[in-house]
This record gives C-alpha cells, structure tokens and sequence, in this order.
C-alpha cells in the first residue's frame, strides 16, 4: 500500500483536512484493519486538539453517513469506513451527489476494502482525485524512527566523547551526570530503568 | 552548592506530574507552537510543528522482559522539538519566531497509566544580536545520586554554559509560551523610548570577550 499510496501519520492528516476546513473536501485514509478502531480515535483526537468540530459516523451505517452528511453541522464528518462492502460501495457511487457538504468528510478504510472502493465507486474515487492517503506501514514507521534515534544518538556521542556502553556502565555505578542530556540517552538506549539509578 | 538547599526545595516545589498521556501531551505541544505558526509569531509552518514534535522510539531492548518480570521497566519516554543541538547551528531543524530569535528543546518523562511525571528537559532559546544574551536555556536535572553534594536541579544558562542561576521548574507548555511569547526586548509604551544604549562597560565587556575568544589577548594581557 505504501508504494503507491503517499503516507501520512495521523496528525499530518488531520492537519490536511483541518487545512480545508470550511471548504467541501472529501478524504480517504487507509489504515492497517487491526488498527482501524484506534486510529479512527486518535484521528477524531488531533482534529479536535486543531479546534475542528468533528462528528464520527460509526461502522458499517451507509444509510448514517447520507444522513448525516444532510444534517450533520459539523466541520468535519469522520466516517468509519472499514465494513463497507461491495454494495456499500456502490450505493455511495450512485448517491455521492447527496455527499455534498460545504465541510470536510474523511472516509477511514482498510486496504482490503479501499481495493473494493476502486472497483465498486469508481465515480466517487474520481471526484476524491488525490485526497487519498495511507497510514504508514510498520516498515516505513520504523526505518524513519530508527533513523531519527540515531541521528540524536550519534549526535551525544559527539557532544560527550563517550560510548554508549560507557553511559551504561556510568549509570549502573551511580557516576552518570544528571544533565537533561544523559537521561535522554539512557531513555534512547532502552535503559530508563537506569534513570532512577 | 551547600547553602542554597532551601532554594533548591523552592525551585521544585511545584509538581512534576500530571494526568495525561505522551499523546496528549505531543498534541498540546504541537498546538501551543501551532497556534503561533497560524498568528505569525514563529515563522516556522504548521507542517513542520508536527514533524519536528516528536517523541523518540527507544532502541528494543533485550532485557525488557526481564525488567517487566521484576516490575522495573520504568515507561520511560523522549519528547523532542527540533534536533539535537549542541554546535547551535541554525542548519538543524528548529522552531523560528518572527524577530530571528530560533529555539529547540528535549524532554524525559516517565507515563504512567493516566499520569506523566518529568524527569529532565532542556529548553534552549538563541537570540538576536543586540538582545543581551546570545542564548537562554532552562535545565531540569535527573535528581541527584544519594548523598551526593547537590548541584541545583532546575536552572538557567543566560548566554553561558559554565554559569548556572536558580530556575523554577516548569511544564513544558509553560516553556514554549515563554520562548515565543516572552524573552522580547522591551517595548515602548505610550511615551516614545528609544532603545536602552549599551553602558561602556558592557562595550569593553563585548569588545574584551571578542578578542578572548579570538585568542587575540589572554587574560593579564598576555598575546596568544
């Protein structure tokens, strides 16, 4: 999914649709299925912490989202779109006119069903254009955390002169400075346990 | 420091912990430095509040689970704005207000369920030519080893590493209001004030520091 997908995390998406606020745009984010619940939540939480007043549509509830969507007087609707089946799909291709909104409407799906999406609301997924965005998978998650621990890792190592087993061995004899620097340390090594040494 | 442990019990007498999570705490940061980015007051951009704000995945550690079984694997977190920074090269991504005044920070927190506890956090703001102080940076220690003499926990650097004054502690969102919001030079009211002129002292300070540190003079007068 990544590979043709641009990923976004969960606040830099919700800043994308915060930034269309009061416009009528319409979103698609593609999360992993065992994470869908979550990270619909934590979506619905960082539009909240940008003053965006969102209203959740829940799973599986069509006939809620067209509802909704002529009711609803929210700045965002945050449909979970996880259990859409075919048909779901197809029903929202015919009726996407009754999708307008002078406000944002983010579909959260899984990749299994964006795939169903493509296929079944082709007319929908046209008028999405480019606002389609992945959840990052674990690979790339991981490869850009590593890679930012490491960089302020390399940049202690510099700073102190010392190893990070001589850190290690400093905190389990009680020697370590207290500085800010070297508890940060201790924490990307995985040691916190050493900080209350 | 021996004399000043009732100024120590001062400066850290408010509480280090709170209710929350690391989640929430990021998103309060971010929209602290947010809703600066939308008023103008950091020219930093909204995008690039929440790729710098961060919290830092530890390396796996193999002894975790061992850790867990004896009830010691402390939930120890990094929250980080900007990158590390210790050359102080504006190259490295940090936060920018508008009058140039640029800073970043760090912080350690232990999460608890529901509660967060800070353990350390250093907060470093550098400042325009002419504002007195090349940097301000505010320290919070680890606390210190058992009966071990008792450096002040809580501190501020004023344009120097060596020198340290007494600091409250402070949360880190009292920090970031601080850094965008604070630390300006004074302003005019009502009646027209022009700028407060260096005395000679601070000008032969300056010029003497200048050369100290261009290894032109040494102190007693001595030439390099």
């Amino acid at each position: 999914m990544d590979s043709f997908l641009h990923t976004l995390d969960p606040a830099e998406f919700a800043l994308r649709c915060a930034a269309s606020e009061g416009d009528a745009a319409y979103l698609l984010y593609v999360v992993p299925s065992d994470q869908s619940a979550a990270l619909i939540e934590e979506l619905r939480l960082e539009l909240l912490a940008m003053d965006v007043a969102v209203s959740a549509v829940g799973p599986r509830t069509t006939d809620a989202l067209l509802r909704a969507a002529e009711t609803d007087g929210a700045n965002a609707l945050l449909v979970d779109a996880t259990g859409f089946d075919a048909e779901d799909w197809r029903l929202l291709d015919r009726r996407r006119s009754s999708l307008q909104r002078r406000a944002v409407t983010v579909l959260v799906t899984t990749a299994e069903h964006f795939a169903d999406s493509m296929r079944h609301a082709p007319n929908l997924m046209s008028w999405l254009g480019a606002e389609v965005f992945a959840f990052p998978g674990l690979e790339t998650q991981q490869g850009k955390q590593a890679r930012d621990r490491e960089q302020r890792l390399l940049a202690l190592r510099a700073w102190s002169g010392l190893t990070d087993d001589a850190i290690l061995e400093a905190a389990a004899a009680k020697t370590l400075p207290r500085d800010p620097e070297y508890a940060e340390w201790l924490v990307l090594l995985g040691r916190g346990d050493l900080l209350d040494a | 420091m021996r004399d000043l442990s009732d100024l120590q019990a001062y400066t850290l007498g408010r509480s280090v912990t709170w209710s929350g999570s690391a989640k929430q705490l990021l998103r309060e940061l971010r929209n602290v430095l947010r809703t600066a980015s939308n008023a103008r007051a950091l020219v930093t951009k909204p995008q690039d509040v929440l790729t710098y704000v961060r919290q830092i995945e530890p390396r796996q550690n193999a002894l975790r689970p061992q850790l867990q079984a004896l009830g010691v694997a402390h939930e120890a977190i990094a929250i980080v704005g900007g990158d590390k920074n210790f050359g102080r090269s504006a190259e490295l991504k940090h936060f920018r207000r508008r009058d140039g005044a640029w800073f970043d920070f760090s912080l350690t927190l232990r999460e608890s369920t529901g509660t967060l506890e800070l353990l350390a956090y250093d907060f470093e703001i550098r400042l325009p030519p002419g504002y007195g102080a090349p940097f301000v940076r505010f320290d919070l220690n680890l606390p210190e080893h058992r009966n071990e003499e008792r450096e002040l926990r809580s501190h501020a650097h004023f344009g120097s590493d060596d020198l340290l004054v007494p600091a409250p502690v402070m949360k880190p969102d009292e920090l970031l209001k601080l850094f965008i919001y604070g630390l300006q030079k004074e302003r005019n009211y009502g009646i027209q004030r022009m700028d407060r002129s260096p005395s000679d002292f601070e000008r032969d300070w300056l010029a003497e520091t200048c050369e100290l540190m261009n290894g032109v003079r040494l102190p007693g007068g001595e030439r390099s």
